[in-house]
C-alpha cells in the first residue's frame, strides 16, 4: 500500500489531467518496483572519515536502514506527490518553516522569524544567514525566490525542469516573491490564504539548491542538494537510497552516521526484514502484524492517529442515496467499531465526520459518530420506501493511498449492509483505474465508493470534496455530487479567514451540517505506525505521515 | 447418391466404452485422480444440502481461528467466515468456471481448427494467422488485458480464460484434421459427393474427437489454475463469492500469522489440478491408438 499523496490542484480540467498523469506516473514507478533489494552492504564512507566535523562518526555505528513501501519517484521536492518520497526528502531538505515536533503547528526552520501584514497579503521572512546547501552554494533570499519562481512562473528559465503538480494547489495564491535583502524575503499573495504558512511546512515547500537545479536540470531529482540533516550519497534503482550525516547541520548534526532507504513493496517482506535485522525501521506495518511486533521485546512499535479519513462516497445524484434517510441509514448500518477493532485490528479509530480528529482546532469535539444501530437503519430504509430491499453497486479498490485493507473492509461493509436489506454488489479495481473511475464522478456507475485522504491541513479535503463547485466536471473531487449552499459558504469563508478561532467556528458548523446530510459514510481514521529495533532512540512518528530522522540515534 | 449408405469410418474409430475404461483402469494414477475428482465434484454438488455455515456470514470477532476450532473444522478467515464452507462453495465456482471455460475454448478452438484444416489454403492461412496473433501474447497477460477491457468479474474472467486457450485447441485439431483430410474414407465420402459440411462433421469430426477430449482433459487443470490466478489478482470472482483463487489471494496477507487461510485453498487447488492432470494423462494414453 503506497500512501499516495492525495492533494490535488483544483484548477481547470487540463491542470487536473496533468496531476492525474503525474500521479499515474508516480504510481507506475511504484508499481514497477517489485522485488526486494538485496541486503545493502554497509556503505563504508570515505568522505566522512576525511571530514573534520565527523570526528565522532566511529561511535555512531552503522547507518540507519529504513524499509520504505516503494521506490521513490524522484527526490526533487517540487516534483513529487507521494508520501513515500516525502519521507526521504524531509531528511534532505529544509523549508522556511517546519512542523512542530508533535503537531501540525509550524515553527521556524530556515526562516527565523516572519511577519504577516494585517490584510494577510504580505509575508516577510527573515532567513538564517549561517546555512549553505550541501553543494556549498549559500542559502539566501535569492535561493528562496528561485525555488518558488521555478515552480510558479512559467517564464522562469528552469520552469521546464518540472512538472510541479502540487505547486498551484499549495502556492497558487503567491503573486510575487521578492528578495528584499540578502536574508529577507517577501511573499505577496493575490488573496488572503489561511493555509499558506502550513503549506510552506509541507514537503512541497522544501528548498532545493538553485546551483544543483542549474547544473542537473530535470535530473536534479536524482542529484538532490538541500540544507537538511542528511546529505545525498547515492541512489541505486530498486535497491537503496543512501544518505550520510550532515556534520554542519544548522540544527545540530544527527546522531547516526547516515540513513539507507530500501524499497520493500511487500508488506510481509518488510516485517520479515525487520525481524531478521535486515532493516532497523519500517513504516506501514500491516494491521495483523502490529500486535505480535509490539509483543517482541527487541522491537518498539509506535502508533499515532494521523490526519486521515476513510469514508464511503455516496452517489447523491441517483436513487437510492438521493434520499438523506438512506444515507443516514447506511451510517447506522455499518458497524464501524467492529471494522476498526477486528478488520483493522485497532490500527484505526472510528471517524465522526469529514475532518480528522488529529487536526485539533478544526475538529468539532461535540460530534458523535453515528452509532451502530441496524434497527434504526431498517426504520429509515422503511420510511424511505426501500423496505423490500435494494440493490446497489459498490466500488472497492485493491489497495493504495491509506486505503487500509480495502477489500476486507469492503466485504465487511457488504455483510453489514446485507443485514439491513441492502444488497451491495462489489466491483474491485486496481488503484489507478479506481481513481480514474471515482474521481470522474460515480453517477451512472456506482452508488457508493471507498475513498481515503491524508492532508496536512484541515482545509484541502472539505474544500475539494464537499463544495458544490468541486463537482468532477469543475475539476474537483466531489465525486458524489453533494451540494449544500451553507456548506459552500462556510468553506469559502474558512479558507480566506486568517483568525484561527473564526476558522474553527466555521469548520465546526460545517461538520455538523455535513454529518447530518451524510453525503458520505464516515468510517475510520488511521493510526499510522512504525516499528523499529529497540535500540533506536529519538524517533517519533509525526502526524504529517513524514519520517523525520534528525534526532535518531542508537543506544 | 441417394442410395448410398453413409460409409462408417473404417480407420481408427474413436475409442470408447468398455475398452477405454479397461485401458484407463490399468493406470493407477489416473484412477486415483478420477476418484479424488468424483469425491470433490460430489461434495461440491451436495453443498446446498450439507450442514454448512453460510459462506458469506461473518463473525468478525472470531477471525483467523486455526484449523480444528470448534464449529469451524478448517478454521476461519480474516473476516471470521467458515473456511470449510467457503472451500466447498468455492469448489462450485472454481470448478464450474474452469470446466465451462474449457468447453467454450474447445468448441470455438476446435471449430476453427477443423475448418482451417479441412478448407486449407487461404482460409487456413487467415484463420491460423489469427491464432498466431493470439499465441504471440504472453498467456496470462492477454487474460489480464481482456479482463481490463471487459471489467472484473467471474464471467469475464471465464471469457478471458476461454479466449487465451482457443489457440491450443485450434492448433491440435487443425493438425489432426489435415492428416485425416487425405484419408481413404474421406476420399470415399468426396467421391460420393457429400457436402463438405457433412464430410467435416460426420466423417472428420468423430475421428478428431479423441484429440479434443485429450486436449480438454489436459487443459482443464490449467484453466482452473488460471481462473484462480485471475481471482488471486482480484480480477475474477467478486466478493462475497467464494472462489479458491480469491481465498488464496486474501490469505496472502496473513501468511505469517495464520498460514492456514492460504494453505486450505492452496491445497485444494493443488489436489484438484494434479488429479485432473493424472486423469488427463491416463485418458491420453487410453485414447491413443498407437498405445493400444
Amino acid at each position: 500500500m503506497t500512501t499516495q499523496m492525495q492533494r490535488w490542484t483544483s484548477g481547470p480540467g487540463r491542470r487536473l489531467r496533468t496531476v492525474m498523469a503525474s500521479l499515474l506516473a508516480v504510481s507506475l514507478v511504484l508499481a514497477a518496483c517489485g522485488g526486494d533489494a538485496a541486503d545493502p552492504e554497509t556503505p563504508d564512507d570515505p568522505d566522512a572519515a576525511d571530514d573534520p566535523g565527523a570526528a565522532g562518526d566511529a561511535d555512531l555505528g552503522d547507518p540507519l536502514v529504513v524499509g520504505q513501501v516503494a521506490e521513490p519517484a524522484s527526490l526533487d521536492p517540487h516534483q513529487v506527490t507521494a508520501v513515500n518520497d516525502f519521507r526521504i526528502n524531509i531528511n534532505l531538505y529544509d523549508g522556511l518553516v517546519r512542523y512542530e515536533d508533535d503537531s501540525l503547528g509550524v515553527e521556524p526552520a530556515l526562516a527565523t522569524d516572519w511577519e504577516i501584514s494585517d490584510d494577510g497579503l504580505l509575508y516577510t521572512f527573515a532567513l538564517r544567514d549561517d546555512v549553505s546547501f550541501h553543494d556549498g552554494s549559500p542559502f539566501d533570499a535569492e535561493a528562496v525566490k528561485f525555488n518558488f519562481d521555478r515552480m510558479l512562473d512559467e517564464d522562469h528559465p528552469d520552469h521546464d525542469t518540472g512538472p510541479f503538480p502540487l505547486a498551484n494547489q499549495f502556492f497558487g495564491q503567491v503573486a510575487e516573491v521578492r528578495a528584499v535583502e540578502d536574508h529577507v524575503v517577501e511573499f505577496e499573495l493575490s488573496q488572503p490564504f489561511a493555509p499558506f504558512l502550513s503549506n510552506l511546512a509541507y514537503p512541497t515547500g522544501l528548498l532545493i539548491s538553485p546551483a544543483a537545479v542549474e547544473e542537473h536540470g530535470e535530473d536534479v531529482g536524482r542529484n538532490p542538494s538541500g540544507t537538511g540533516p542528511y546529505v545525498f550519497v547515492e541512489w541505486l534503482g530498486n535497491e537503496r537510497v543512501t544518505l550520510e550525516r550532515n556534520p554542519d547541520y544548522w540544527d545540530g548534526p544527527p546522531g547516526v552516521s547516515g540513513v539507507v532507504f530500501r524499497p520493500i513493496t511487500e508488506s510481509q517482506t518488510r516485517v520479515t526484514e525487520l525481524l531478521s535485522g535486515g532493516v532497523d525501521l519500517i513504516v506501514e506495518v500491516p494491521p495483523d502484524d502490529v500486535a505480535p511486533l509490539r509483543d517482541d521485546s527487541d522491537l518498539t512499535v509506535q502508533e499515532q492517529a494521523g490526519p486521515h479519513v476513510w469514508f464511503l462516497i455516496l452517489n447523491l445524484a441517483e436513487a437510492p442515496f438521493d434520499d438523506v434517510r438512506m444515507r443516514q441509514a447506511l451510517n447506522y448500518a455499518i458497524d464501524k467499531q467492529s471494522l476498526v477493532d477486528d478488520v483493522l485490528q485497532g490500527t484505526a479509530s472510528v471517524a465522526a465526520g469529514p475532518i480528522a480528529e488529529a487536526f485539533g482546532w478544526a475538529y468539532n469535539p461535540d460530534l458523535e459518530p453515528y452509532p451502530y444501530d441496524p434497527e434504526r437503519a431498517r426504520e429509515l430504509i422503511e420510511e424511505a420506501g426501500y423496505g423490500d430491499g435494494v440493490d446497489v453497486t459498490f466500488f472497492v479498490t485493491e489497495g493504495g493511498s491509506g486505503m487500509l485493507d480495502p477489500v476486507p473492509m469492503g466485504e465487511a461493509i457488504q455483510a453489514d449492509l446485507r443485514e439491513v436489506g441492502i444488497d451491495a454488489a462489489i466491483e474491485t479495481y486496481e488503484w489507478n483505474s479506481f481513481l480514474d473511475e471515482v474521481n470522474a464522478g460515480i453517477e451512472g456507475k456506482a452508488d457508493m465508493a471507498q475513498m481515503a485522504w491524508m492532508t496536512a491541513d484541515p482545509d484541502t479535503l472539505p474544500y475539494l470534496t464537499l463544495r458544490s463547485n468541486a463537482w468532477p466536471e469543475d475539476g474537483g473531487f466531489n465525486s458524489g455530487y453533494y451540494a449544500n449552499p451553507e456548506v459552500d459558504a462556510l468553506l469559502e469563508a474558512a479558507q480566506v479567514e486568517t483568525d484561527q478561532d473564526e476558522r474553527a467556528r466555521r469548520y465546526h458548523e460545517m461538520q455538523e451540517i455535513v454529518v447530518e446530510d451524510a453525503p458520505w459514510v464516515f468510517v475510520a481514521s488511521w493510526k499510522q505506525n512504525a516499528a523499529m529495533s529497540a535500540d533506536i532512540q529519538g524517533f517519533e512518528v509525526h502526524p504529517s505521515f513524514l519520517l523525520r530522522l534528525h534526532d535518531v540515534s542508537r543506544s | 447418391m441417394s442410395a448410398a449408405t453413409p460409409p462408417t469410418a473404417p480407420a481408427a474409430p474413436p475409442a470408447s466404452g468398455p475398452g477405454l475404461w479397461r485401458r484407463l483402469r490399468r493406470n493407477r494414477l489416473a484412477v486415483a485422480g478420477l476418484v479424488v475428482l468424483v469425491i470433490v465434484v460430489t461434495t461440491a454438488l451436495l453443498a446446498p444440502v450439507m450442514p454448512l455455515a453460510d459462506p458469506a456470514a461473518q463473525v468478525r470477532s472470531d477471525r483467523l481461528l486455526p484449523i480444528g476450532s470448534e464449529g469451524h473444522l478448517l478454521g476461519t478467515d480474516h473476516l471470521g467466515r467458515d473456511l470449510l464452507s467457503r472451500l466447498i462453495w468455492g469448489a462450485r465456482t472454481s470448478l464450474s468456471v474452469g470446466v465451462l471455460a474449457t468447453l467454450i475454448a474447445a468448441l470455438i478452438g476446435s471449430l476453427i481448427g477443423l475448418v482451417a484444416g479441412f478448407a486449407g489454403r487461404r482460409v487456413d492461412s487467415v484463420l491460423m494467422r489469427g491464432i498466431d496473433v493470439l499465441m504471440a501474447f504472453p498467456y496470462l497477460l492477454l487474460a489480464i488485458g481482456l479482463v481490463a477491457v471487459l471489467g472484473p468479474g467471474l464471467i469475464n474472467a471465464m471469457i478471458a480464460i476461454s479466449v487465451v486457450n482457443i489457440p491450443f485447441f485450434a492448433r491440435a485439431v487443425r493438425g489432426t484434421t489435415i492428416s485425416l483430410v487425405s484419408a481413404e474414407y474421406v476420399d470415399a465420402a468426396r467421391a460420393l459427393a457429400f457436402s463438405p459440411t457433412r464430410i467435416l462433421f460426420r466423417e472428420v469430426l468423430p475421428n478428431v474427437l479423441p484429440v479434443i477430449i485429450v486436449t480438454m482433459s489436459t487443459t482443464v487443470g490449467w484453466m482452473i489454475t488460471e481462473t484462480a490466478g485471475l481471482s488471486f489478482l482480484g480480477l475474477g470472482a467478486q466478493p462475497p463469492t467464494s472462489d479458491w483463487g480469491a481465498m488464496l489471494g486474501a490469505g496472502r496477507d496473513f501468511i505469517t500469522r495464520a498460514p492456514h487461510v492460504m494453505i486450505v485453498p492452496g491445497t485444494a487447488i493443488f489436489v484438484v489440478v494434479i488429479s485432473l492432470n493424472f486423469l488427463g494423462d491416463g485418458l491420453r494414453d487410453a485414447l491413443d491408438p498407437r498405445l493400444k
